[in-house]
């Protein structure tokens, strides 16, 4: 009993950095994946919110700060209740071009003017029901101010053909970050908008570059073989054959062209991990991240291909892998969490986020 | 007795506890003081792996109970404790047998699902899409064929007029009008060819308008795409196609948002032989109608094969086409 007072003294309790660490294992997680995923497709999806349930609780129970793992309470009736009524709204709106422009027109804009409220309720739930040493976190935004930040910040993004992006960008993660708390401690957001306009400008110069070498190849390669396809002409020659010739030109210009983007998409995610969780504060303890993106490039690649050479079986291996790097990254500078305390929250309800996940709200970023 | 920290679910703050059942209450014997909690409120987290077990105490907070070699021997000591976590899907998890019979499970629904589940669902997807959308589908075609492929024709206009003239007195197997939009190209890097759009557009090369012995040549190749397009073959695969991307892409997620696109494109490679049956019915039905013979449609079949074949392609690629040598005999049967 003294060695474990001794242990828990030393971890977080007073100005010390601590990082995250991530217990999950690959061929732990693959069995309750694969079982979970059986019974789904078992239940025609029913079960799934059971899934999510496990798969999440998985996931928090095994990231641990300071020796403490996290929780997760969502209760899977709730998700199963948020994700019918997404797939109706879905459903609706899909159904709705057989009506009529004009009211597939009414949904879509329906559906913008109620997502941002769905966007607050998905993060209130989200955040409540993650727990960390009993204490339970937790969102304070408001649906106003969701309204400017999810649709009006977003909007002017848009219309300034993206000249605006990096500062909505900004202003959206203030908004996220700034709302939150845990136990009694909000977090704060302190990141300047040049940072972010520095960034963006990095990813736009990048792009420009890999965009042109990319060209540069493709229009080599294009000019040496002609192109195929698919037509009467071809009946002459095994069908079959020349489609998948014509289909494999076609695929690798293709993939030349979009390369790019491919390696650029993990530098950006990496550098905006680190802008963002390192201008985020506890209280007083700082945040910090510090991923790579060539570490986090080769760790898509190599799921990627694996998740590919397995026919879709590595899935489980790769988020496991994923979120082990990523989070273990991250910690806590100057931890002061033994002078937190709880704060009591009302019930938060689960079907927003059901329904915001459907329309993908993505708020990883 | 097994050791574990404590939350009150008030502060962050741990303390130290081992764990005891006396009757029907759990015991936290702490450095201090010693917390009672009625068995029936405590629930314990199922097993999962390097994950620390968490013992809920309603009101009182919560446990987390690190591994140490006498927890097993405990938790079944005392079965009461830990009987919400061996629920059936937790039990069911452990075993790796179990794990196998999943993956059959899995393997036999994905498999059901490509081979017949996205078909039936493109077929009834592309027999349902609203005009509006086949118009644009087709208009974005053409637009994206005209850029890269295609080039405006260099038939005189005479001529061009000439082949819409005579078409448009084709009539359909039904009796209808023949009303398609033909349009003609010059596209020297695709050749002889003829194919039609979601929209109703026919596309036809100078190439083959030149490669023709006579008119009724051209309207028997008209007749075979007429054919895909009123069953919506391409509209079936370019929906197949989308749909396995959308459910690639949606399980590999992430990064892999774009490059999902490839696998399913290389998995709609296979046009099926089936539709070109098809097609090749409904042409002869449609030039028997029309007082023409269905060979004519052989007789360019053969023309373009030969075509094709001496033009320098890498034709240790190519077979010797059982698959057109059987349907030039079924249509010359016709």
């Amino acid at each position: 009993m003294q060695h474990d007072n001794n242990e828990m003294q030393n971890q977080g309790a007073v100005g010390e950095t601590v990082a995250l660490e991530f217990t999950g294992s690959g061929t732990e997680y693959f069995r309750i994946w694969i079982v979970n995923l059986a019974l789904t497709v078992l239940t025609l999806g029913i079960y799934s919110a059971w899934a999510k349930v496990r798969r999440l609780q998985y996931f928090h129970r095994n990231t641990k700060l300071a020796g403490s793992g996290f929780d997760y309470h969502g209760e899977p009736l709730a998700i199963l209740k948020g994700r019918i009524v997404g797939v109706l709204l879905l459903g609706g709106y899909s159904v709705m071009d057989q009506v009529s422009v004009l009211a597939q027109v009414a949904m879509f804009v329906l559906i913008m003017v109620v997502m941002p409220w769905l966007a607050v309720r998905s993060l209130k739930f989200r955040l409540h029901y993650t727990s960390y040493r009993g204490l339970r976190f937790a969102f304070d935004g408001t649906t106003k101010q969701a309204y400017k930040n999810f649709l009006l910040w977003p909007l002017f993004s848009y219309i300034s053909l993206g000249l605006l992006a990096p500062y909505a960008h900004r202003e959206i993660k203030q908004f996220q970050h700034g709302s939150s708390r845990f136990g009694n401690t909000p977090f704060s957001f302190n990141a300047t908008p040049n940072s972010f306009y520095k960034l963006y400008f990095k990813a736009f110069l990048l792009m420009l570059v890999t965009f042109a070498v990319a060209i540069g190849v493709v229009f080599t390669v294009g000019n040496m073989i002609p192109a195929s396809f698919a037509g009467l002409n071809n009946e002459t020659m095994d069908k079959d054959q020349l489609e998948s010739i014509g289909m494999l030109v076609g695929f690798i210009a293709a993939f030349i062209f979009i390369l790019p983007f491919m390696l650029l998409l993990p530098w950006f995610q990496a550098r905006i991990q680190n802008l963002v969780w390192s201008h985020t504060a506890l209280g007083e303890s700082r945040l910090f991240s510090h991923v790579r993106a060539r570490d986090l490039l080769g760790l898509y690649l190599g799921n990627f291909i694996a998740i590919v050479l397995t026919l879709g079986l590595f899935k489980p291996f790769a988020d496991i892998r994923l979120a082990r790097y990523r989070l273990e990254r991250m910690g806590l500078q100057d931890a002061k969490l033994d002078s937190i305390i709880g704060q009591a929250d009302g019930p938060v309800g689960a079907v927003a986020e059901e329904t915001a996940e459907l329309f993908d709200f993505d708020f990883s970023l | 007795m097994p050791h574990a920290r404590y939350f009150d679910g008030q502060h962050a703050m741990a303390t130290a506890v081992e764990l005891q059942v006396a009757g029907d209450e759990l015991l936290l014997l702490g450095h201090e003081q010693t917390i009672r909690v009625p068995l029936a409120q405590v629930r314990i987290s199922e097993a999962m792996g390097g994950a620390e077990r968490f013992i809920y105490l309603g009101e009182a907070g919560h446990c987390e109970i690190p591994a140490q070699p006498d927890l097993a021997a405990f938790l079944a000591q005392h079965p009461h404790l830990s009987s919400s976590s061996t629920g059936l899907v937790a039990r069911l998890q452990q075993r790796w047998a179990i794990a196998a019979v999943s993956l059959a499970v899995v393997f036999l629904a994905a498999a059901g699902t490509y081979q017949w589940g996205l078909p039936a669902l493109s077929n009834w997807l592309a027999w349902h899409l609203p005009p509006s959308t086949l118009k644009e589908l087709g208009d974005e075609t053409l637009a994206l064929l005209d850029k890269k492929f295609l080039q405006p024709s260099r038939l005189p206009h005479s001529r061009q007029e000439q082949l819409v003239q005579e078409m448009s007195k084709l009539r359909l197997p039904d009796g209808q009008p023949f009303n398609a939009d033909i349009q003609f190209r010059d596209s020297p890097h695709i050749g002889a060819n003829a194919f039609a759009l979601p929209n109703g557009q026919i596309v036809v090369t100078d190439q083959l308008v030149k490669l023709a012995a006579n008119d009724e040549e051209i309207e028997a190749v008209l007749a075979h795409e007429t054919g895909h397009l009123s069953r919506r073959h391409s509209l079936r695969i370019l929906i197949r196609g989308s749909l396995t991307a959308a459910l690639l892409t949606w399980y590999l997620g992430d990064f892999s948002n774009l490059a999902a696109t490839i696998p399913a494109s290389l998995l709609q490679a296979r046009y099926s032989r089936e539709y070109e049956t098809e097609a090749d019915d409904y042409a002869a039905a449609m030039l028997h109608a029309n007082g023409i013979a269905p060979v004519r449609l052989a007789e360019m079949l053969q023309r373009l094969e030969k075509s094709y074949s001496g033009s320098g392609s890498d034709s240790s690629y190519l077979d010797s086409h059982p698959a057109t040598a059987d349907r030039i005999a079924r249509l010359s049967q016709q």
